[in-house]
């Protein structure tokens, strides 16, 4: 029986070991890195457009440092960006529109919300049948504290006309040939959510290049997709935005679909908050212990739900342990986690990691699929060696 | 103080791309003289030019249209967010038609030939393609 001192020395042990050391070794040795000044570590599902995934060894805080964060960029990033010329445009259905530069946004009240974001096709690489995309596997998600003016601060200044019922998001980004914009836009209920921000700090600093500067949208809770980047029009529309990346884009069935099935767009709505979700940071898949004591650790998160529970499994799914749960929490944030486990003997194990959130959603065995692999979130599974 | 601009340096090779970013002061750029820019890009250039060579984009494999596909779909977009694809003919196909009305530049008579070549060589029972990391940034 281990005790509860021995349990956490040895979690904080596996930390700095499995979370840290290993994964740096790896990836700091490794002639083909690519080169991204302000990121580190990062796998490089794309350099252009820019996709950069963490590994989930990374996640060993609760705050995901900038240069951990995964970075996804649907377009080219914006070529030029000056804070001493951009301006941010609120039009649409508003009785006086505006014109806000970076010192009008500075000189509102700011707000802070720690924030889990991921990305819509985090886990899309394990759908079957495969689905396209960028194949992010756990890693495109991260959590970091973003601060700025509410969103509903400067709608409150434009005055929202009764017809405003959505409200739309564009950014600088730089689109190649025909391809569609990204425009998406959210109900006018979630803009004026009071944690519904124009964010222009990340953990304390300017947002960086990579991650949106001088402002984005940030959208709590819901899929990152929904918090546009560089930004620089907000337009208050009566009815949904219905371009490409609403609609056939980041839309997900309504009922059920047989895999391999077509998406019926219209028999389908756009994706809003996150699932529950739990991923297992440490061990890493194929993962050699030389120790039967394994400490097992991870993240789980559930949008704009709390996580109440994860489990553990070291024997394929027969039977579950409760997982501790990490002492740091917020609304839309994940919530760390750990298990400390002795191996009966050497031999090969497969650990599994599911989450059950407020509203009593759990982890399914097997995700529901979709043509886009949006939401994945099936049970965490890492298959290890226990050596001695 | 006055806000930050970033300056972005993006320099592409044939196959490859490095990614700079200043964050200056506007105070500060607008004294730059044109002299000290073009030095500030060439050393940015040279110390970039070692890493670059590291950081290129995978070639496509070989293969009758690997040249016209190489040139129709790098044009916005380098090869990894193909060879990282796992996919049916019928999915390759939607893919396809899909980025051709997004602006790819394909030879009609070539449509099935790049459906051939993506679904004989990014099959969805190819093992998955190991992606490199970001390296570390000695700054820090």
């Amino acid at each position: 029986m281990i005790s509860r001192r021995d349990f956490l020395r040895g979690v904080s042990g596996a930390v700095a070991a499995a979370g840290a050391i290993h994964p740096l070794l790896t990836w700091a040795a490794d002639d083909s890195a690519v080169v991204i000044p302000g990121e580190e570590g990062l796998i490089v599902r794309s350099a252009r457009f820019l996709d950069l995934e963490m590994p989930p060894a990374f996640i060993d805080s609760w705050i995901t440092p900038v240069p951990h964060f995964f970075v996804r960029n649907h377009m080219h990033e914006p070529s030029t960006l000056d804070a001493a010329t951009w301006e941010l445009k609120v039009s649409g259905e508003v009785e006086k529109p505006l014109t806000l530069n970076f010192a009008d946004m500075v000189r509102m009240e700011p707000h802070t919300v720690t924030n889990t974001l991921e990305c819509a096709g985090n886990g899309r690489a394990f759908q079957r049948p495969r689905v396209p995309g960028v194949q992010w596997q756990r890693g495109a998600v991260g959590t970091a504290r973003f601060s700025g003016p509410r969103l509903r601060d400067i709608l409150h200044q434009a005055g929202v006309k009764p017809t405003g019922k959505h409200v739309m998001f564009h950014g600088l980004d730089e689109v190649p040939s025909k391809v569609p914009p990204f425009i998406r836009s959210i109900p006018i209920e979630k803009a004026i959510d009071e944690d519904t921000l124009i964010a222009m700090r990340m953990n304390g600093a300017e947002l960086t290049r990579h991650h949106g500067f001088p402002a984005r949208a940030l959208v709590p809770g819901w899929i990152g997709a929904a918090s546009c980047k560089w930004l620089s029009e907000i337009k208050v529309l009566d009815k949904e935005f219905d371009g490409n990346f609403m609609k056939p884009g980041y839309r997900y069935p309504n009922h059920p679909l047989k895999p391999g099935d077509p998406l019926n767009v219209d028999d389908s709505h756009p994706l809003t908050a996150l699932n529950v979700k739990s991923v297992i940071a440490s061990p890493t898949d194929d993962w050699t212990s030389k120790s039967r004591t394994v400490n097992i650790h991870g993240a789980a998160w559930a949008g704009d739900a709390d996580i109440v529970k994860v489990e553990v499994s070291t024997d394929s799914g027969a039977t579950w342990q409760a997982a501790q749960l990490g002492r740091d929490r917020a609304k839309y944030a994940w919530r760390l986690w750990s298990h400390s486990w002795k191996a009966p003997q050497v031999g090969d194990y497969t650990i599994l990691s599911r989450a059950t959130d407020s509203q009593g959603r759990t982890q399914p065995e097997t995700a529901d699929w979709n043509p886009s692999g949006y939401l994945y979130n099936a049970y965490d599974q890492v298959k290890i060696h226990v050596a001695t | 103080m006055s806000p930050p601009k970033f300056v972005l340096l993006s320099f592409r090779a044939k196959r490859g791309i490095c990614f700079f970013s200043k964050a200056t002061r506007t105070a500060d750029s607008s004294s730059l003289s044109l002299l000290g820019t073009t030095k500030v890009a060439a050393v940015l250039l040279v110390l970039c030019s070692l890493p670059l060579l590291r950081a290129q984009s995978p070639e496509l494999p070989a293969g009758p249209v690997q040249a016209k596909l190489t040139t129709a779909c790098t044009e916005c977009h380098e090869s990894r967010i193909i060879i990282q694809q796992r996919l049916s003919k019928t999915a390759w196909t939607k893919e396809v038609d899909k980025m051709i009305k997004w602006g790819a530049l394909v030879d009609p008579v070539d449509r099935d030939s790049f459906i051939e070549y993506l679904s004989t060589n990014f099959p969805p029972d190819k093992a998955p393609e190991q992606m490199p990391r970001v390296a570390a940034n000695k700054k820090r």
